[in-house]
């Protein structure tokens, strides 16, 4: 009871903060509905009364039917008025989810259990069912609250214990359907990976490389096997849900029964005894049912407002996780700087092996090293750690001597850039690919695409405000190669004028002839610039002033590539491997 | 209106066709939901009727615990049926959403990779999936037609007391029906304009959901900009929201408002009435409440019929999305049998759809008795094209491709795909376990397991895993799940193909994120891998035509070199020159 206290104190704030004029509405609102309700219920017993004393006020009949059209009025309009606002608060919502979402370190994003934990989060606010409904609702609610105060005003005056009888089971029902809401709430929050694999599957079915997979291996049939798989689970949970529901409302029908039998005796007992007419006995029956409706829909609207919460809680809670602090030192660019990893050690959380025992390795301005290994001995982690995208579970990393967490976020991020593996162009125009809205002049971008080995005719005649990148939005986007789209995000980089570049196999979609070319230009365009490069193939780290080789966790070989060949260890191995395939002679 | 009326057959076609007993259940539902209304308006006029016509204090009480035991029963078992009625409708919704998706991943490649189609896919289905249009339509149609019932048994009642009252009556309905007709149709235009930005909206839900574009976004604060664009997207849905929530509480407002005029009025009339004395204050009462009755009802029916109307409007583009929908349309009926033993192109062009260039040009080779085939060439020279072509993702414009002397448009579809076995150079893995994503919907056969993950070099990945083979790569479930790196993704998709056992492998770079020593190991293992098989290599690390039988260099959409390694070396021309420019850094 106190989270949904809570919670509506901060939906409250909110509104007051967005639209403060959703409280005149539901002022107003209130004002309508509650003269509204009172001239409809007492207007048969006036006209009544007029026709039973045989006197007519025409400007009371007059008055009373003005006041019905102005109360009508302010009412709906009201309702017209106050509507839209929930739907504009649930997005604000859904902005500050996103604004969250997108902005987590990455190291908790990178936790599976965020990832499911956000699909709960979005739920108040993916449907009209959730923050929207709330808000209506509560203007709804304070509605239905006019009228009960009418209707208990008028009931009054009739038995009290069928007034007391009414209001019992209108406690009693309303805990019941708030329990049920909750109920389905929880289920359908236990359940909600099955809508995460049918969006998933969704997806795939209309993903241009899944889709040659799906068509070559046959695995249509399979798919929708895995479809039927989990549209059985959903529908188990429907099922349930539907019972839980429908408990409480069978319940309320025989209650309505018992209600109804014990009125209707009731009243015709009182007819009987000659205490009360027809007309009143019409007047009371329609008050009581009147009254009963009005709980009725409040009901509806109480389940609405008091259900619920936890998803609530959760949304509120997520969104106000403290921002990733951008506070700290500041870097000086321009001076000479050194990052060294001090006995770093590292494994993934809940995972039993280390990743990396004891690392030390040091990287100094305008240096150019290789990282080598194997797959799966932590390059990419490596990568990472310095990244601060994770933190080292023991030891340092430190830039100039103090730590790299120390300093300031976007100052660290801004030592950087990046061309990771999997390449991402995003459906917007190549200016906003190159630039994310940072400030950045059209010659250095071009620059950087020329540097990268893309031609302008490529990419529209270098027209880089108005072309689209990609179909998925603009249908007259522009598609790039496997190799193209390897030296766009190249290019990104290079726009970027990070300081430290950091080249994750960045040729491995080009052909021969583009990959010499990319590694011939290197020294050229890299001459400032510190680099870091990860790569496969061991020709190409040839550029490199230094070559790191990774082993067991740590650091096995280092040198020049001249040195590590001349000491013939593992690396000269690794070379050999590669190079015996290069070396004319018999077919192998 | 035709057209309205041909998209609502249409779905009426589909339900008849998915679950035909949804219009049995919602028929009996229909009927006895229409009793419980009609019961509920009459009780009270029954109670008076029998109050005023002298039956005894036992009889009354009888009649009407009795009629309200009939009321509870009829609550209770229409709750019921609207329960299974409801379970049946989701299992309806379910079909028909597999039915699309099944529809989806059967069309024409050259469909998935067309934006347009997917574009009208979401535009299509985002009603569907947001504003419950098919719960919409199973919950209109019942109403409307108990609305209907009500009203026709209302206006009886009306005709035979006072028929100037129900031409009043029905003179208001159709007013509000005429104020209300253009609101509506504006409302489902603006609705119709929020789905078409439905799939911008898709887009950043996948971005954030996107652990590959993470990094990305934070190393290169990209967060701002994002949120920039989604906010701008939000700002029109707020808009548009607003016009569609304005317009439909207006109608509310424009019904309301006729509401009280039509009690006004029919309270005038009729205290006129009873003061001429030509009613009773019992038949006054009754009179009132049949036509509050029939407001309300007239409400209902004609809030549902524009909410019907406005459903039929959200159909129009899945109606639409169907029409597109291609079916292939390859006629072949040849079940190819045998392996595969020889493959030819034959002077084929091929240019992709809404592009004017040719990628292949009078493409010709030939490869056959289980040789291997590198192609090569730069890059854009048609080498991806030349797989998408013979896996029959696309149809050559001109030309022809043999399999074992027959044209491929020829074949049965699945027997003919099943002697493939491709690694696509985008491969995709799925989000289920290791064993599922190497197996796919084939039998499950442990030692064939085994030889592919042995082959593959995945064996000595999985070892450190406690559930091996079973580990999920679930992005959707987050209990005991690993993500591979791209190394051991490509492993996987190694030991995919071998498991596949085909008769003509196809390999588009298996080996880029590979370390020398497996990439050694998948060359070691290649020669039994693709014993007594056909096999296509294509690879920009030319390291690995040293195995080929037989190379072809691609330039210009054609072969221009055709020939073994020695050959091509010998020759010196574009293939040596490549070769020499990789060779010289090992050298």
């Amino acid at each position: 009871m106190q989270q949904v206290f809570h919670n509506f104190k901060v939906f409250m704030k909110q509104a007051w903060e967005i639209e403060r004029r959703y409280f005149l509405y539901l002022f107003l609102s209130f004002v309508g509905i509650v003269i509204f309700s009172y001239y409809t219920i007492q207007t048969p017993k006036i006209v009544l009364d007029m026709i039973e004393s045989s006197e007519i006020d025409i400007y009371k009949v007059l008055g009373i039917f003005m006041v019905l059209m102005v109360s009508a009025l302010l009412w709906s309009y009201s309702k017209v008025l106050y509507t839209p606002i929930g739907h504009k608060i649930r997005y604000r919502y859904l902005l500050q989810i996103s604004e969250q979402y997108i902005s987590i370190p990455y190291e908790k994003y990178d936790d599976p259990k965020i990832q499911s934990d956000v699909w709960k989060i979005m739920r108040p606010v993916s449907s009209i069912d959730g923050v929207q409904a709330f808000y209506t609702n509560i203007a709804l609610f304070v509605g239905n609250l006019g009228i009960f105060f009418v209707s208990i005003g008028i009931l009054l005056k009739i038995q009290w214990w069928i007034s007391a009888m009414i209001f019992i089971w209108f406690g009693f029902y309303t805990a019941l359907s708030i329990k049920a809401a909750n109920k389905v709430d929880e289920e359908t929050n236990k359940n909600i990976h099955l809508r995460r694999e049918e969006w998933y599957l969704d997806d795939i079915a209309v993903d241009v490389a899944y889709g040659k997979e799906i068509r070559v291996f046959q695995l249509q049939r399979w798919l929708e096997n895995k479809l039927i798989t989990l549209h059985d689970n959903l529908n188990i949970l429907t099922r349930k849900n539907e019972t839980t529901y429908i408990i409480p409302e069978i319940a309320n029908d025989i209650f309505q029964f018992i209600r109804d039998s014990l009125i209707y005796v009731f009243l015709i007992t009182l007819y009987f005894k000659k205490q009360i007419s027809i007309g009143e006995f019409t007047s009371y029956s329609v008050l009581i049912l009147q009254l009963n409706s009005a709980l009725m829909a409040g009901t509806e609207n109480i389940k609405q407002i008091l259900s619920k919460h936890d998803n609530y809680k959760k949304m509120i809670d997520f969104i106000n996780i403290p921002k990733q602090s951008n506070e700290g030192r500041p870097i000086d660019f321009n001076q000479k700087w050194t990052i060294e990893f001090n006995d770093v050690w590292f494994k993934y959380p809940e995972c039993e092996n280390w990743i990396y025992e004891n690392l030390n390795f040091t990287i100094e301005k305008g240096k150019k090293i290789a990282i080598v290994g194997l797959n799966g001995v932590g390059k990419t982690t490596l990568l990472k750690l310095l990244l601060r995208l994770y933190r080292p579970t023991k030891g340092t990393i430190t830039l100039n001597g103090i730590d790299i967490w120390e300093y300031k976020l976007d100052d660290y991020f801004e030592l950087f850039a990046p061309v990771f593996q999997e390449i991402n162009i995003f459906p917007f125009t190549i200016v906003e690919n190159m630039s994310f809205g940072r400030q950045v002049s059209k010659e250095s971008i071009l620059r950087a695409i020329e540097d990268s080995g893309l031609k302008t005719d490529e990419l529209n005649n270098g027209d880089l405000d108005s072309t689209y990148m990609t179909r998925y939005i603009h249908s007259d986007g522009l598609n790039l190669s496997g190799g193209q789209s390897q030296k766009f995000v190249t290019a990104r980089a290079f726009a970027s004028k990070r300081p430290i570049y950091i080249l994750d196999e960045p040729t491995s979609a080009l052909d021969a002839v583009a990959e010499y070319d990319f590694y011939y230009k290197i020294d050229e365009i890299m001459k400032e610039h510190t680099v870091l490069f990860v790569s496969h193939r061991l020709a190409s780290t040839q550029f490199c002033n230094e070559i790191v080789l990774i082993e067991n966790g740590t650091i096995a070989e280092k040198g020049t590539h001249k040195e590590l060949l001349d000491k013939s260890g593992r690396y000269s191995e690794l070379f050999k491997v590669q190079a015996k395939y290069y070396q004319s002679g018999e077919a192998i | 209106m035709k057209e309205k009326y041909n998209i609502f057959l249409f779905f009426i076609r589909l339900v008849r066709k998915m679950r035909p007993n949804i219009f049995i259940l919602r028929g009996i539902y229909s009927i006895f939901k229409t009793l419980e209304i009609l019961l509920i308006m009459y009780i009270p006029s029954m109670v008076i009727l029998l109050l005023s016509n002298n039956f005894t204090y036992e009889k009354i009480i009888m009649y009407i615990l009795g009629t309200l035991a009939l009321l509870l029963a009829l609550r209770i078992g229409n709750k019921i049926l609207n329960r299974n009625a409801f379970i049946n409708e989701e299992k309806f919704s379910q079909e028909f959403l597999r039915d699309i998706s099944n529809k989806i991943v059967n069309v024409p490649f050259s469909q998935i990779e067309d934006s347009e189609f997917i574009a009208k896919k979401e535009e299509a289905l985002f009603p569907i999936k947001t504003q419950g249009t098919i719960e919409n339509l199973f919950r209109t149609v019942p109403t409307i037609v108990q609305a209907t019932i009500i009203l026709i048994s209302v206006l009886s009642i009306l005709l035979v007391y006072e028929p100037i009252l129900m031409v009043f009556s029905i003179l208001l309905a159709g007013i509000s029906f005429g104020l209300c007709r253009s609101m509506i149709n504006h409302e489902a235009k603006t609705a119709l304009r929020s789905a078409r930005q439905n799939k911008e909206y898709v887009y950043y839900l996948r971005v954030m959901r996107s652990s590959e574009i993470a990094k990305d976004v934070r190393i290169y604060k990209m967060q701002p900009f994002f949120i920039k664009k989604l906010a701008s997207l939000f700002g029109w849905y707020v808009q548009d929201a607003r016009e569609l929530y304005r317009s439909r509480e207006f109608r509310g407002l424009i019904n309301q408002v006729l509401s009280v005029i039509l009690l006004g009025t029919i309270y005038g009339y009729l205290i006129s009435k009873v003061f001429s004395s030509s009613i009773s204050g019992a038949v006054f009462i009754l009179l009132v409440n049949a036509t509050v009755n029939f407001n309300s009802q007239i409400n209902v029916f004609l809030s549902e019929l524009l909410l019907l109307n406005q459903q039929i409007i959200y159909l129009k583009p899945l109606m639409e999305f169907y029409d597109l929908i291609e079916t292939k349309n390859y006629k072949g009926n040849i079940v190819l049998e045998d392996k595969i033993e020889s493959m030819e192109f034959r002077d084929v062009f091929f240019k992709y759809p809404r592009t004017d260039e040719y990628v292949l040009k009078g493409c010709s080779f030939k490869i056959d008795c289980s040789e291997n085939l590198s192609i090569v060439g730069r890059n854009g020279s048609g080498k991806t094209t030349i797989i998408k072509l013979l896996s029959r993702l696309y149809k050559p414009q001109s030309g022809e491709i043999f399999v074992n002397g027959i044209n491929i448009q020829e074949y049965e579809e699945k027997s003919y795909l099943k002697q493939l076995s491709i690694i696509f150079q985008d491969f995709k893995t799925f989000s289920y376990s290791i064993r599922e994503n190497i197996v796919l919907d084939k039998d499950f056969d442990d030692n064939k397991l085994n030889d592919a993950l042995e082959k593959s070099e995945l064996k000595k990945e999985l070892d450190p895993l406690p559930k091996g083979v079973e580990t999920k790569l679930s992005r959707h479930d987050d209990q005991d799940t690993i993500s591979l790196s791209k190394g051991q993704e490509q492993k996987l998709v190694i030991a995919r193909s071998i498991y596949e056992e085909g008769s003509l492998i196809i390999l588009d770079e298996p080996t880029a994120s590979l370390d020398p020593i497996a990439e050694e190991e998948v060359y070691r293992h290649f020669k039994s891998i693709t014993n007594n098989k056909l096999a296509i290599f294509i690879s920009h690390r030319l390291s690995s035509c040293r195995f080929s039988d037989k190379i072809i260099y691609l330039s210009e959409g054609k072969v221009s070199e055709s020939g073994n390694h020695y050959d091509l070396m010998k020759l010196g021309g574009d293939y040596a020159g490549l070769f020499n420019l990789q060779a010289s850094k090992y050298r």
